[in-house]
């Protein structure tokens, strides 16, 4: 192994943009599976099963039907977000009037069932092979001693523009007030009249429709196919315990930094030892920091 | 010399100071209440004698050993007991299971500690619901359940938070009872509660905590006609 | 809310003590006779399946049902248990017998340690760190080629010929007696250990740990005794399991989070504290995927919807139509 390469230019922005895409993909996931667990306790094991069903609406858009990608993507957008907030009123709303107390963990239990079913429905409907396509954009940009695809610096861009409107969203839309209302003090934001079930339902949806949008926008690098969804739900588990689980920034931020790490460490070591060193992480994090990397509150312990 | 002595304690919550140089002063024997403004402090204080909160400064000396920081488990089986304001009892386990938990740590045979139990029970009226599921009684019989769960861990002094609380006329009159039986026979009470008539009806004496400080102390009657402890109410 | 007095549950003489005991002699017989009557491999290797996955699922409640520790990262304790036992056959000539205990105990160190570093989180965080403490051991396993052999695949020696029995792999009755004989042990000493003094600890854990605590229990210790002992039965089975099954590879089905799934399926169908459930769950379960094999995917929609519709409908499980049935 020479270190000296990862000095040259060429090789660095190569590494730094794989990084920056896998870590977008991470990041949207793992955003959406923060605001679900920040605003309702659950965490959504099924959360890859969302990924998967978006790349699936994205090639049926675009290479089935024809159309342009900003309709797929648009299209995996809206259509997991539709999907997450029937999820949400038939399945968890359910649960939650049913289990009481300790429904979070039974929530969990339940998305598992979610992706068991879904990913086996995906099996039997889809089978195995693998839909993809090569590329959404032709053509490379050069400049200089960088070498970017179009392709990657769309998926960049869309994914910053996701990022940027949900932080908006929250920050100033009135619902998104109430989202955040309800997450710090659910019975005072009952009584302020906020619907605190519609705000689950439509956290719930979206989350899944960042899944979806990661799912459609990534298709050229995860082709659809009914377990594409693994891999992206255990590395953004990661990147929500990592960046403290509830704390959406936080979750990016680290997203962004993992995926940058494995793009880096995929220089000196096979992908095994990267999940190795990925879940040795995370179980070092929620020893000794289970509040996460970047917060300054503790975690409610036992 | 007090069974229980707590001098100079304090707590804060992030910024919120929530006890500020609280004394307190417990006899072997005795029914001490406190009374105090919601959010004065009063759960607070239960909570860091038994442990579950650290003090920031002061001391707890319970039967001659400072107590402050012990772990809640340690705490209870040196002798103190405790009810919580919203009862605590095991949902999904039996009534009798219920009583029986603190068994798991003591000495005695497990026949012996049923017949304890089955005797609390009958006091407390719940003998009849004993293999109900704790989940299945009502509000009332879970406080009074909680109650006399913790006297199953034989203890020296018993705090209570809220009793009176959210439960029917018959069963505070059962609830007094206990306590006054209890009390006879050599057990220490310390009770949090809003309720003045019940306040008077058992208690020697009366502390009054108002926004994390003692504000006054003695008799039900003495700390009622003080105009302290009337500003401190109705400023509230 | 009326109470029932407990005697008059009793009254039906289905339920009397010695209809009761006839029926789980019944059961046992069953267990005990079918397959060598039978004698099809294939419904022998069947009842080895539901079996050991229903004694694995047994194990798993005493964590979930009994102390309401969810152990996530399960299939990867039984990875250690049963690459253990195998490992220490084919590097060190360790005897599979000993492997059972060797097996045991690596797990029962893994499950002290997780359960340490877990003590002072709960629920969703247990999960979580024990997910990734499973998901750990099977990416190291799988990335130590040159000693476990990887996703290769390590085959395990059989057991050895024992007082007069044969262990070679085509006698498979051999390894459900020893398979009846090893899990009737283990439910015996769970069936023990949740009606002992342990269990109304583990029970009152479950239910709120802060009263626990007030009551003078050190629930951490609980807490450490409950996923020890679990870890231990877990590696037993995990090493049984190796020397069965002949080849070891550190797939996700295999010891990943698919198997863990499978097991916890298991155990909320048969209903969460019950710990016999788990048994009659996996027969269920297990009976269902092999009359539907032929449905392929199908039968795997079946088991998540079947896991949904018992956290949704039937939140108590099997246990919970115990009444029309037992
Ligand atoms: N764990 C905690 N974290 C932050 N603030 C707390 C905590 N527990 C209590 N408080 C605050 O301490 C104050 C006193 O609470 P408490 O002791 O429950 O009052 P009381 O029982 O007298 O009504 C309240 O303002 C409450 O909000
Ligand atoms: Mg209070």
């Amino acid at each position: 192994m020479d270190f000296s390469l990862l000095l040259d230019p060429y090789i660095l922005t190569e590494v730094l943009v794989q990084g920056f895409v896998r870590g977008a993909m991470y990041a949207l996931m793992a955003a959406g599976l923060s605001l679900i667990f920040g605003i309702m306790g659950v965490k959504n094991f099924g959360h890859g099963e969302l990924f998967m069903l978006g790349a699936y609406a994205m090639f049926f858009v675009t290479v089935v039907l024809g159309w342009p990608w900003p309709v797929g993507i648009a299209v995996a957008a809206v259509a997991l977000f539709i999907f997450g907030m029937l999820l949400e009123r038939t399945l968890i709303d359910t649960l939650r009037r049913k289990a009481g107390r300790d429904w979070v963990l039974d929530a969990f239990i339940l998305t598992i069932g979610i992706l068991v079913v879904l990913q086996n429905l995906a099996l039997i409907l889809f089978g195995t092979s693998r839909r993809g396509v090569t590329s959404l954009i032709d053509g490379v940009l050069v400049w200089g001693p960088v070498i970017v695809s179009y392709e990657r610096l769309m998926i960049l861009g869309v994914a910053s523009l996701v990022g940027l409107s949900l932080w908006a969203f929250i920050r100033f839309s009135s619902l998104g007030k109430a989202i955040r209302a309800a997450s710090q003090n659910p019975e005072a934001a009952q009584t302020l009249g906020i619907d605190i079930r519609l705000i689950y339902t439509v956290t719930f949806g979206i989350g899944a429709a960042l899944a979806g949008l990661a799912g459609g926008l990534l298709i050229s690098i995860y082709p659809a196919h009914p377990t594409v969804g693994f891999e992206p739900v255990i590395k953004s588990l990661a990147c929500v315990i990592l960046g403290g689980l509830g704390n959406v920034p936080g979750a990016i931020l680290a997203a962004l930094l993992l995926g940058v790490i494995e793009a880096y460490s995929a220089f000196f070591m096979s992908a095994g030892w990267q999940n190795v060193i990925t879940a040795g992480l995370v179980v070092l994090i929620l020893i000794v920091r289970p509040s996460g990397l970047f917060s300054s509150s503790k975690v409610e312990r036992a | 010399m007090a069974l229980l002595e707590i001098q100079g304690l304090k707590k804060q919550f992030g910024g919120l100071v929530v006890l500020d140089g609280i004394e307190l002063e417990v006899q072997q024997g005795e029914i001490q209440g406190i009374i105090g403004p919601n959010g004065a402090g009063k759960s607070t204080l239960f909570n860091i004698i038994n442990g579950i909160y650290s003090t920031d400064a002061g001391s707890i000396r319970f039967k001659n050993r400072n107590i402050a920081n012990w772990s809640v488990h340690r705490v209870a089986r040196f002798g103190i007991g405790r009810t919580f304001q919203v009862a605590r009892v095991f949902n999904e386990m039996t009534v009798l299971n219920n009583m029986l938990v603190p068994s798991v740590v003591m000495t005695t045979s497990r026949a012996e500690a049923v017949r304890r139990a089955e005797e609390l029970l009958e006091l407390a009226t719940l003998g009849r619901v004993r293999n109900n599921l704790a989940i299945e009684i009502s509000g009332g019989q879970k406080k009074l359940l909680e109650f006399v769960r913790t006297m199953m861990t034989d203890p020296d002094l018993i705090l209570l938070d809220e009793p009176f609380n959210g439960i029917n006329p018959a069963l505070i009159e059962v609830l007094i009872g206990l306590v006054r039986s209890l009390n006879q026979a050599g057990k220490t009470f310390l009770l949090i509660s809003h309720e003045m008539p019940h306040v008077s009806q058992l208690c020697d004496r009366v502390s009054v905590l108002a926004a994390g400080t003692n504000i006054a102390r003695g008799t039900p009657d003495e700390v009622r006609a003080n105009p302290a402890v009337i500003a401190a109410y109705l400023g509230q | 809310m009326t109470a029932i007095p407990a005697r008059a549950r009793d009254a039906n003489p289905w339920r009397s003590t010695p209809v009761r005991v006839l029926k789980v002699l019944f059961l046992i017989g069953l267990l005990i006779f079918i397959p060598p009557l039978i004698d099809n491999p294939y419904i022998t290797r069947i009842f080895i399946s539901a079996v050991m996955l229903g004694v694995m699922a047994a194990i798993f409640d005493l964590m979930i049902g009994y102390a309401g520790l969810i152990n996530f990262g399960y299939a990867g304790f039984l990875a250690v248990g049963a690459y253990t036992s195998a490992l220490g056959t084919f590097h060190f000539q360790v005897s599979p017998w000993a492997g059972l205990l060797t097996g045991g105990l690596a797990t029962a160190l893994i499950g002290l340690a997780t359960g340490v570093i877990s003590l002072r989180l709960r629920g969703l965080y247990v999960a979580l760190l024990t997910f990734f403490v499973g998901e750990s051991i099977r990416f190291a396993l799988s990335n130590s080629p040159e000693f476990t052999r990887g996703m290769l695949g390590l085959s395990v020696r059989p057991l050895p010929e024992l007082l007069g029995f044969d262990f070679s792999r085509g006698n498979i009755l051999a390894y459900y007696y020893l398979l009846l004989l090893l899990g009737g042990a283990i439910m015996l000493l769970l069936t023990w250990l949740v009606r002992s003094r342990f269990g109304l600890a583990f029970e009152a854990i479950r239910e709120d740990q802060l009263a626990t605590q007030s009551l003078g229990l050190n629930t951490t210790k609980y807490k450490l005794y409950n996923f020890t002992i679990a870890s231990f039965l877990a590696g037993v089975m995990g090493a049984f399991y190796a020397s069965y099954l002949g080849i070891l590879s550190p797939s996700p089905e295999e010891f990943g989070v698919y198997r863990t799934v499978e097991i916890l399926t298991i155990t909320y169908v048969g209903g969460r504290g019950t710990l016999w459930g788990s048994i009659f769950a996996a027969f269920l379960l297990i009976g269902l995927q092999e009359y539907f094999r032929g449905l392929g995917p199908w039968r795997l929609v079946i088991y998540g919807s079947l896991l949904i519709f018992v956290m949704l409908f039937a939140r108590r499980g099997l246990a919970g139509f115990k009444k029309y049935l037992w």
